[in-house]
């Protein structure tokens, strides 16, 4: 098991980690977690960047109470002004072109989903590229339309086309949240595994959620296990409405 | 293994729609159910469907109305500012007596309101909305699994019926994600178009003709009382509700959708704290399950009925309940969603500690 920030390789103080993806792959989780981890990992600043003007409904600020005191005084979050958080806007942060390329703060960016929101990062390329730039894609391949090989590789064409950024590497997030088992793990695992290297790109994380990850672990492949990291779920909606199989 | 996949309810619900036979959909964007038409333009041309993004609400509803006079299963989706734009619409086709299926995905209001959650939609979907004696049957599913199987149901039973069926879920289903099996699915090629469907004559001696238009008052009045009678009979038979811990229950909380999901993890700290308290959820919320809710009088000392809105549920129980117990009630609005505790605060403030 692995810490997510040495998954990734630390960081340069200035440099920017950005996460795309199919809608609901999980992006915000991960981008979140490895600024966790960068906090716990690193003494420089951490800026993460909702960058996602795809989905208003949830923001990266709804989970700030989850976070620990600690956390939250080091974390530095970027969002739309908080009066039009939820006006269903297109808007980004302001200042941003100033942040992303600032050399004092690693900045963490989770862009909005398919190739739609990753368009949105887009205008920055230029920014976010002399920043040095890193840009994953996250993938959890029990997504609908994410089951075949051939849908993953449309995806991955649309969203590098949309962002115009090279792709750094790609993240296996395959999970059913509670439900999930070590064979979903696996089997996304290696579809992914297979889909970097038709590309030529490597799989940088295997993501497990601490609800599941004792059971899961250790009946993983050593290529699986080796990039195993478990991540802390922060979904406030879950936590008020109750899972599905208490219901 | 399972055959589950992670989907957001928005999704989920149109891929529901889809496996119950659902080829034909006509929509416009609003949050929080946009990935429903966005879902629908990738899915449909799939299998063989049509998508069709129409220029806004009121044109939606009457594409509906137009796919739904040929017999196929058609419907649409859309959030509350949206759905009141489609009342015209849903009185014609009610008056026109051609099924559809209708999604709601309530949010914040009056007015343009906001994005967040909410059932203040109640009054609309199960009193009327638009003009006229009609009456549609409403389906209020609390999770995303029960709305994917729930919209199965909304086609077999707007067929049946020839009646409009409203799904009524709330931006936090539309939103969330959850694990879903599709369990049914509907061959459509199996689907007989009905009699009554304008398809060409097909040899016979007349034209079907299908308008909400009669112009003489005998006639018209011969009409409603046609619908009135079949109203009756949907009524007789099709209501459902979920009884949740209620075997030993001294009172019960009344809830339905989202809320109903939360209020249970309420019963659950409420018989941890040792208060007999259940849970009613009805399924259907037209036709509302009274004789099922009328059957806990003399057994109950109270009911607190809990909605994301201000007394409108709250009116059905009135109406069921009268004054055969006392009747509690506790509501939020604007899209804020209470938790389970806020809610056993709201019971325990209204019937003590409920012993």
């Amino acid at each position: 098991m692995h810490e997510l920030a040495d998954l990734f390789g630390l960081p340069r103080a200035g440099q920017s980690i950005v996460f795309a993806g199919p809608s609901g792959s999980g992006k915000t989780e991960v981008s979140i977690n490895l600024a966790l981890s960068l906090i716990r990992l690193t003494a420089s600043q951490v800026t993460l960047c909702d960058l996602d003007v795809v989905k208003p409904y949830f923001r990266l600020r709804d989970m700030l109470h989850l976070l620990t005191k600690d956390e939250a005084a080091r974390l530095n979050i970027i969002e739309p002004e908080r009066r039009l958080l939820h006006a269903d806007l297109p808007t980004f942060p302001r200042n941003l072109h100033a942040l992303l390329s600032s050399p004092e703060t690693t900045k963490v960016i989770d862009v909005g989903g398919d190739a739609i929101g990753a368009g949105a990062v887009a205008q920055f390329r230029e920014t976010i590229i002399a920043s040095g730039c890193r840009f994953y894609i996250v993938v959890n391949t029990l997504r609908p339309g994410m089951d075949s090989g051939d849908g993953l590789k449309r995806m991955l064409t649309a969203i590098r086309s949309g962002a115009r950024l090279a792709v750094s590497g790609l993240v296996a997030n395959t999970n059913l949240q509670a439900e999930t088992t070590a064979d979903d793990v696996q089997r996304g695992y290696d579809a992914v595994k297979a889909l970097g290297d038709g590309e030529g790109l490597p799989v940088v994380a295997v993501l497990v959620s601490s609800e599941y990850a004792d059971q899961v672990v250790h009946r993983l492949s050593p290529g699986a296990a080796g990039l195993l990291s478990v991540i802390r779920i922060f979904n406030r909606i879950m936590d008020t409405v109750g899972s599905q199989t208490e219901f | 293994m399972s055959n589950k996949v992670l989907m957001k309810g928005a999704e989920a619900l149109a891929e529901g729609a889809i496996q119950a036979g659902c080829r034909y959909y006509f929509g416009y964007p609003i949050t929080p159910q946009n990935e429903t038409p966005e879902y629908m333009s990738r899915r449909l041309p799939e299998v063989g469907g049509r998508f069709v993004q129409a220029e806004s609400e009121v044109a939606s509803i009457n594409m509906v109305y137009g796919a739904a006079c040929t017999g196929v299963r058609t419907m649409t989706s859309s959030s509350s500012p949206g759905i009141s734009l489609m009342q015209e619409g849903i009185s014609y086709i009610s008056g026109s007596n051609v099924p559809c299926v209708v999604m709601n995905a309530m949010r914040g209001g009056p007015g343009l309101g906001n994005i967040a959650p909410a059932q203040g939609d109640y009054f609309q979907a199960v009193k009327g909305g638009g003009n006229g004696d009609y009456r549609r049957i409403v389906l209020a599913p609390s999770s995303i699994q029960e709305g994917v199987d729930l919209f199965v149901d909304a086609f077999e039973l707007a067929d049946k019926y020839r009646m409009v069926v409203m799904v009524i879920i709330d931006g936090l289903i539309g939103q969330m994600m959850e694990p879903v099996e599709f369990k049914t699915k509907v061959d459509v090629s199996t689907l007989k178009t009905p009699e009554w469907a304008t398809v060409g004559r097909h040899g016979r001696d007349h034209a079907n003709i299908i308008t909400s238009l009669t112009l003489d008052a005998p006639g018209l009045e011969q009409w409603n009382l046609k619908l009135q009678a079949k109203y009756a009979q949907v009524e007789l038979t099709e209501s459902r509700i979920e009884e949740y811990q209620m075997d030993d229950a001294d009172y019960a909380i009344i809830a339905y959708g989202t809320m109903a999901r939360i209020a249970k993890t309420t019963v659950r700290i409420a018989r941890a704290k040792g208060i007999k308290l259940g849970l009613l959820r009805p399924i259907t919320v037209w036709p509302f399950p009274r004789k099922q809710i009328q059957a806990y009088v003399g057994k109950l000392k109270g009911t607190l009925t809990v909605e994301l809105a201000y007394r409108q549920l709250f009116e059905d129980v009135q109406l069921t309940l009268c004054d055969k117990m006392p009747l509690g009630w506790y509501g939020r609005g604007g899209g804020i969603v209470p938790g389970p505790q806020e809610i056993l605060t709201a019971f325990e403030e209204q019937f003590g500690k409920g012993r």
